[in-house]
């Protein structure tokens, strides 16, 4: 996996565009919104929900760009009002939030394998992304050593380290988008087993692509999400012919059982089991009795 | 045995996590296989914390009940 894999663009924010923050909760995205925007910001409420929605604007090369903060989240899967916002917003059919152009895909760098837990599923969604590893200080002091040449040659997404805290952030990450530009990482690249794959299409080639309005990137994520859960009743779109997706889940899950595999924690699993992989080669630590 | 059993400093391998919120469990990185160490634990048990893929995690009694371990 080397540098050249990494499908960059650099033209993108000749344009005006929407750069949106998406991250962990806690992890410096209010922070870098802060910085980039200043005192360009707009803070709000989402319709009918009390979750914050912040956007603002920020000038790159002389040419302005809407930002957006998105609120915090774990994973993609979850069903929380303020998750669903973000995992709306990033696939594109969220009404009231703009479409992303590009990602801020921010990541504390001193929790590293934990986050890279919703940038997997982000990295997944075709969005072209710059990585932000934040509390780079804070890894320093605990002794964690990153590697961000090796991260970005594993996710294939430039990758860039700050102290989000620091008084120059803002013009670190707007070089960073200028000199290092961004990338649209190919989906699947944490190597899910073929069953786990075929799953995957079938439900998407078989229902998700016929009954539903879900965007195509969107639609392995979801996918997924069915596959683990079988939610489709607290699913939060509308399906039609829920009768037959309910009988082409359960096959699934059983062809996946006969497979071997444990449909509800599969996804889970392999993504972690990727994340581990290249965090051999990309964290290390000074001080290995902090470990585990 | 149960994670809610776990000693203060002892190390545990997650064997198997059921009940209802597995997931949500799993995507806290507490997957089969995956090692974690019980860091302190309240007067009454609970909230424990436990160190998991280099970061502390709270765990309330409900979650802990559903976390299969074995000593390593
Ligand atoms: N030391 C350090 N603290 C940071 C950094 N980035 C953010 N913080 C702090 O971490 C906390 C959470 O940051 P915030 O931007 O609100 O995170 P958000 O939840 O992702 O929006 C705040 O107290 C920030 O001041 C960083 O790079 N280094
Ligand atoms: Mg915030």
């Amino acid at each position: 996996m080397s540098k050249t894999n990494l499908a960059i663009q650099k033209d993108l924010l000749r344009q005006p565009s929407t750069i949106t923050l998406v991250g962990n909760p806690n992890t410096g995205k209010s922070t870098i919104f802060n910085a980039l925007t200043g005192l360009r910001q707009k803070i709000a409420n989402y319709p009918g929900i009390t979750v914050e929605r912040k956007m603002g604007s920020t000038i790159i090369n002389g040419v302005l760009h809407k930002v957006i903060d998105l609120p915090g989240a774990y994973s993609l899967n979850h069903k929380k009002a303020d998750e669903r916002i973000t995992y709306e917003t990033l696939i594109g059919s969220y009404d009231y939030e703009e479409k992303p152009d590009l990602l801020l895909l921010v990541l504390d760098a001193s929790n590293l394998e934990r986050n890279l837990f919703l940038a997997s599923q982000v990295m997944d969604l075709q969005i072209p992304i710059l990585m932000v590893l934040t509390m780079s200080d804070i890894a320093d002091e605990r002794g964690i050593i990153i590697k961000p040449e090796q991260l970005s040659s594993a996710w294939r997404v430039p990758v860039i380290s700050v102290n989000a805290r620091s008084k120059n952030c803002d013009t670190q990450i707007k070089e960073a988008l200028i000199e290092k530009g961004v990338a649209v990482p190919k989906p699947f690249q944490w190597n899910p087993t073929t069953p786990l794959r075929k799953a995957v299409e079938r439900l998407d080639k078989e229902w998700l692509s016929k009954h539903t309005q879900l965007p195509k990137r969107a639609r392995p994520i979801e996918a997924l999400r069915l596959i683990a859960e079988g939610g489709l009743e607290d699913s939060f779109y509308q399906y039609s012919e829920g009768g037959k997706a309910k009988k082409l889940i359960e096959s699934l899950q059983n062809f996946l059982e006969a497979a071997g595999e444990n449909p509800t924690a599969a996804e889970v699993v392999q993504r972690y089991r990727f994340i581990s992989d290249i965090s051999e080669g990309s964290v290390s630590k000074e001080h290995s009795n902090e470990l585990t | 045995m149960s994670l809610s059993d776990a000693v203060v400093q002892q190390k545990y391998e997650v064997k198997q996590i059921q009940g209802e919120e597995l997931v949500r469990i799993m995507e806290m990185g507490l997957t089969p296989g995956s090692i974690c160490r019980v860091i302190r634990r309240a007067p009454m048990g609970y909230p424990m914390e436990i160190k998991i893929r280099g970061y502390l995690l709270s765990l309330r009694k409900k979650e802990a009940d559903m976390i299969e371990v074995i000593p390593v």
